[in-house]
C-alpha cells in the first residue's frame, strides 16, 4: 500500500550516500573554476580584464621587476566567473581546479592573488649558497 | 452578511517559506477565504544594476537574479542581447544552449518535487530526491564548471564544449535517472497518501488560468496548452531541431501540477539525449561585438522552468539604458492567490508549493489585491509599446 | 531483621538503578539513537556519527546541551502550567515503565494493573495538550487542539485493543497476561484469530499515540511551526524530549510485553530473559520507524475518519471475536 516501503527497506543494507567532508575529500571536476592563475609571461598588462570582470575584482598593480602592470585578483570580491579568462587576448589567465577556501579577512590586503615569483623580497625562497671552494693544496 | 474572519499571517520567516514573503489569509473556521500576498523582501536593485555594467558585465549579474534558474536568465539576456545586436550563435552552440537548458530544468523540477514531498510530510521522499539531485549537479559541474551558477552561455556562444567522453558519461548518468524518476513517478502519482493530500486540491479552471494569466507547467496542468519553446521561433536555441511534447493535463488540482513536472522531467532526459547524439560540429563561439548600436532593442523570451521568462533590454551604446525583466513567477501570483480560495488551512501548504514560487525572481514591484486580478498576456509587441511609452514620456 | 535490611536495600537498587530511573533514563535515550539512526539509515542518511561509538552518546548530549540553554517564557503563557504538565508528563512516562517485565517481576504489579498502566498514559497525552493550551501563541493552541482530537480518537481503540489480550488470558496484570500468553496460545489455537489480527490495528494506534508518520500532525511543522512545543526551549524542550523517547520506549515494552510476553519463556533465567525483552522492544520499534519513514502526513480530517470508521468498529469487533471463543 505505501509505495516508497519496498525502497525503504533496502536502502538499509546499501552504503550511505553521506560524503563526510572533512576526512574525505571531493574530487573536483575539470572545468571547475576555481582560483584564478597568471602566466606573468604571456601578459601584457592590458588591463582588459580589469575591464570586463562583472565583480571589479581585478587590479592592475604596477611591478618593477616586470616593468608593467599586472592583474591582482581579490578573492573576496571574485566570482569565479571565469570572465576574464575569456577576455585575455593572450590567454594569460587560467582559472584553476583549486577550490577556494572559505578564508575571510575584512582587509583585502590578505585576500589577494599576487604571482609567485613577485612577491617582496623578504619572502622570496632565497638561493642557497654556493660551498666554499677547497682550500689550495700545495 | 458579515462573517467573522480570523486573519492568518504566514510572515516572512516561517517554516512553510522557503524564501521570504508575507502572506495574509484570512480564514473563516478552517475555509481560506481571501488571501493578500505581501511581497519584495528580496529585492536587490537587480535592474539598476543593470543600468551600470556593460553588456559583457552585465550577463553575471543577470544570471544572480534566481539560484535556481540561473541558466534561464542568462539564456534570456543573451537572447535580448544578440537580437539588439543582430547577431546569431553557431548551430554547435545553439544545440548547447538547449542542453544546458534542460538539464537544469531537471534538477529544478526535482527540487520542487522534493520540496512538495517536504510539504506533506514526507521527509524520506525528500532526503531520496534530493540524492538523486546531486548526481545532475555533478554532471552540471562536468558540463559547465559550477554547480549551481553555471554561467554557461555568453554572448555569441556558450563557455566550452562537451567533449564526446563527456557526451557518453552525461547519457549514462541520465539514463540511470529516468529510472529513478519513474520511480518517483509511480509514488507521486499512486501513494494514497499522497494522493490524499493532492488531489481535488488547489483546483483552477482553465478559464480562470488563461483570465489571470498563469504561466508555466502551473498553467500547463490546467489545459493550458502554451509553451514558449514550442510556440516561440527563436534562434538563439535550437528547440526548433529537437523534437519534444508539450506536457498538460487535465486535472487542474495540485497532483497534476506535479505529475506535469515529473513528466517534463522525462521529456528533458529525452531532448538531452537527441541533442548529444545530433549535435552539429563547429564553433561553439562567434567573436561578438562589445556593444550595440544606440537605441537597438531586443527582447529574449525563454521557458524557464517555472514558466514564461522575458528579458527586454534597450541599448545606450556600451550599457543598456534599460533592461526590464518579467519573471513567471510573478505572473503566476495571481492564478496562485485565487487557488487558496474556498480550500482549508491543511491545504495551504500544497497549493504554495504547487505553483513552485521564487521569490528571488520575483521582487521587481509591489503588488496590493489580488481582487481586481490584472490579467497579463505579455506578447512582444505589447511589452515593446508599453516599455516606449513610459520611457519615452 | 537482617533480611529486611537487605531487602530493602535491594529494592532501592532496584528502584533507582535496574530495572529504575537509572536504567529507564539510559534506555530511553538508546531508544532515541536507534530511532535516529534507523530513520536515517533508511534514507540512505548516516544519522549521528560522532559522539560516542557510532554516535550512541548523541542523545545524551543533546539532553545535557539543550538544559544548559536560555529558557525564552512567554508573557502571555502560564508558565507554570507549562512547567507543571511538562514534568507530569515525563514523570508519568518513567512511573509507568516500572509495570513492565523488563527482567523477570516487574516491580510493581498486581492484578488490574494493566487498566491503571493505560488510564496513566491517557493523563500525559492530555498532558502534553495542556503544555500547548496555557501557550497562548496561535500555534502552540491549535497545535494542542489537533492532538487533543486526535487522543480522543485513538483513546478508545488502544483500550479495547489492550483488552484482547486480558480476555485470551483471563488476567488483568500486565505480568501474569506475558506469562501466560504462550501457553494459552499453544493450547487453544483459536485464539490465534484474534490475536493476530489486533497485532497490526494496535500498531497503528501506537503510532497515533506516539504523533509519527504518518500522524505527526501536531508537530506539523510546514504549518503551524512546531505544534504544541513551538515556544518551549532550554530545559523544557529537553524534558519534552525526554518524554517523548520514555513514551517511545514505554509502547514499544507494552505492546512486546502483553503481546509477545516479552521474555517470558525464559522467566527462570534473568539474562535470557532481559535479552529476549530487548530484542522484542527493538523489533517493534524498527516497525515503528518503518511505517514512519514511509508515510507522508495525512490530514487531520483523514485521520478522524481513519479512527472513528475504521479502527474504533474493528477493535470492538476483535474483542467480541474473542469474547466469543473464550465464552464469557
Amino acid at each position: 500500500m505505501l509505495k516508497l516501503f519496498g525502497e525503504i527497506l533496502g536502502n538499509l543494507k546499501r552504503r550511505p550516500a553521506t560524503i563526510d567532508v572533512p576526512f574525505e575529500k571531493i574530487e573536483v571536476e575539470e572545468i571547475y573554476r576555481g582560483l584564478e592563475f597568471l602566466d606573468i609571461d604571456k601578459c601584457i598588462g592590458c588591463g582588459a580584464c580589469a575591464l570586463d570582470c562583472p565583480a571589479a575584482a581585478i587590479e592592475m598593480v604596477e611591478f618593477k621587476e616586470v616593468n608593467r602592470k599586472l592583474p591582482i585578483f581579490i578573492i573576496g570580491r571574485c566570482v569565479f566567473c571565469a570572465q576574464c579568462e575569456d577576455t585575455c587576448p593572450y590567454e594569460a589567465i587560467k582559472m584553476t581546479r583549486e577550490v577556494p577556501k572559505p578564508f575571510f579577512s575584512f582587509e583585502e590586503d590578505k585576500m589577494k592573488i599576487v604571482p609567485k615569483e613577485l612577491r617582496p623580497l623578504e619572502k622570496r625562497p632565497q638561493p642557497k649558497p654556493l660551498p666554499p671552494p677547497p682550500p689550495a693544496k700545495g | 452578511m458579515s462573517t467573522f474572519t480570523m486573519l492568518l499571517p504566514f510572515g516572512p520567516q516561517h517554516p512553510m517559506l522557503h524564501e521570504p514573503a508575507h502572506f495574509k489569509f484570512e480564514v473563516d473556521g478552517e475555509t481560506v477565504v481571501n488571501v493578500t500576498p505581501y511581497l519584495n523582501y528580496v529585492h536587490r536593485g537587480i535592474e539598476k544594476l543593470l543600468e551600470n555594467r556593460t553588456y559583457v558585465q552585465g550577463l553575471y549579474v543577470a544570471a544572480r537574479v534566481c539560484g535556481i534558474c540561473n541558466p534561464s536568465h542568462t539564456n534570456a539576456f543573451v537572447a535580448a542581447v544578440e537580437e539588439a545586436m543582430g547577431i546569431e550563435p553557431p548551430p554547435r552552440a545553439k544545440y548547447l544552449r538547449v542542453v544546458t537548458q534542460e538539464i537544469h530544468r531537471i534538477q529544478s523540477h526535482l527540487i520542487l518535487l522534493a520540496v512538495a514531498a517536504e510539504e506533506m510530510g514526507f521527509n524520506s521522499l525528500f532526503m531520496l530526491i534530493w540524492r538523486d539531485r546531486e548526481r545532475i549537479l555533478r554532471l552540471i559541474e562536468a558540463i559547465t564548471g559550477g554547480r549551481v551558477m553555471q554561467s554557461y552561455d555568453r554572448i555569441g556562444g556558450v563557455y566550452r564544449d562537451i567533449n564526446d567522453i563527456l557526451a557518453e558519461r552525461v547519457i549514462k548518468e541520465l539514463s540511470e535517472m529516468r529510472n529513478r524518476v519513474i520511480q518517483y513517478r509511480k509514488v507521486f502519482s499512486e501513494d494514497p497518501i499522497v494522493r490524499r493530500r493532492t488531489v481535488d486540491v488547489g483546483v483552477l479552471k482553465t478559464a480562470e488560468m488563461v483570465r489571470l494569466g498563469g504561466v508555466g507547467p502551473f498553467a500547463r496542468a490546467s489545459a493550458v496548452d502554451y509553451d514558449v519553446r514550442r510556440d516561440h521561433r527563436s534562434n538563439h536555441v535550437a528547440y526548433d531541431e529537437v523534437p519534444f511534447n508539450v506536457i498538460t493535463r487535465e486535472e487542474c488540482d495540485v497532483w497534476a501540477r506535479l505529475i506535469a513536472r515529473v513528466d517534463e522531467t522525462l521529456e528533458c532526459i529525452n531532448m538531452i539525449e537527441y541533442a548529444l547524439k545530433h549535435m552539429p560540429s563547429g564553433a561553439i563561439r562567434y567573436r561578438a561585438p562589445r556593444a550595440a548600436p544606440k537605441g537597438a532593442e531586443g527582447i529574449g523570451r525563454v521557458e524557464a522552468p517555472r514558466g514564461e521568462l522575458v528579458h527586454h533590454t534597450i541599448s545606450d551604446g556600451q550599457r543598456p539604458y534599460r533592461h526590464r525583466i518579467r519573471t513567471p513567477s510573478f505572473a503566476n501570483v495571481f492564478p496562485a492567490a485565487k487557488a487558496h480560495i474556498g480550500y482549508s488551512i491543511a491545504d495551504i501548504p500544497m497549493i504554495y508549493v504547487s505553483w513552485d514560487p521564487c521569490f528571488s525572481c520575483l521582487a521587481r514591484v509591489t503588488l496590493v489585491d489580488i481582487r481586481s486580478g490584472t490579467a497579463k498576456v505579455i506578447s512582444g509587441e505589447e511589452l515593446r509599446r508599453e516599455a516606449r511609452r513610459r520611457w519615452e514620456k | 531483621m537482617g533480611e529486611v535490611i537487605l531487602e530493602a536495600i535491594v529494592l532501592i537498587l532496584q528502584i533507582f538503578i535496574f530495572p529504575g530511573f537509572l536504567f529507564l533514563l539510559l534506555m530511553s535515550f538508546f531508544i532515541e539513537w536507534y530511532k535516529r539512526k534507523l530513520f536515517a539509515r533508511m534514507q540512505n542518511r548516516v544519522g549521528p556519527k560522532y559522539i560516542g561509538y557510532k554516535g550512541i552518546l548523541q542523545p545524551i548530549a543533546d539532553f545535557f546541551k539543550l538544559l544548559s540553554k536560555e529558557v525564552i517564557e512567554l508573557e502571555r503563557a502560564d508558565n507554570h502550567l507549562i512547567d507543571l504538565s511538562l514534568l507530569m508528563a515525563s514523570s508519568i512516562f518513567i512511573y509507568v515503565c516500572f509495570f513492565l517485565p523488563f527482567v523477570g517481576r516487574p516491580l510493581i504489579s498486581f492484578e488490574g494493573d494493566l487498566i491503571a498502566v493505560l488510564l496513566l498514559t491517557s493523563a500525559a497525552s492530555f498532558m502534553l495538550f495542556a503544555i500547548g493550551w496555557s501557550m497562548s501563541s496561535p500555534y502552540g493552541m491549535i497545535g494542542g487542539m489537533r492532538l487533543l482530537a486526535q487522543v480522543i480518537g485513538f483513546e478508545i481503540p488502544y483500550f479495547i485493543l489492550a483488552l484482547v489480550p486480558a480476555y485470551i488470558t483471563k488476567s488483568l496484570s500486565i505480568f501474569e497476561i506475558g506469562r501466560r500468553m504462550g501457553s494459552v496460545l499453544l493450547s487453544n489455537p483459536a485464539y490465534l484469530i484474534p490475536w493476530s489480527i489486533s497485532i497490526p490495528l494496535f500498531l497503528v494506534a501506537t503510532q497515533i499515540e506516539l504523533e509519527e508518520a504518518p500522524f505527526h500532525i501536531p508537530d506539523a511543522e510546514q504549518e503551524l511551526v512546531a505544534g504544541y512545543f513551538t515556544e518551549l526551549s532550554g530545559r523544557r524542550l529537553a524534558l519534552l524530549d525526554l518524554a517523548k523517547d520514555t513514551q517511545l520506549l514505554f509502547c514499544s515494552a507494552f505492546m512486546a510485553s502483553i503481546f509477545f510476553g516479552a521474555g517470558s519463556p525464559f522467566y527462570q533465567n534473568p539474562l535470557l530473559g532481559f535479552i529476549m525483552t530487548m530484542v522484542e522492544i527493538l523489533i517493534i520499534a524498527f516497525f515503528i520507524v518503518t511505517i514512519k519513514a514511509s508515510a507522508a502526513r495525512l490530514a487531520i480530517s483523514n485521520v478522524l475518519d481513519m479512527m472513528w470508521k475504521y479502527l474504533v468498529p474493528s477493535s470492538a469487533l476483535i474483542l467480541a471475536i474473542s469474547l466469543l471463543l473464550g465464552g464469557v
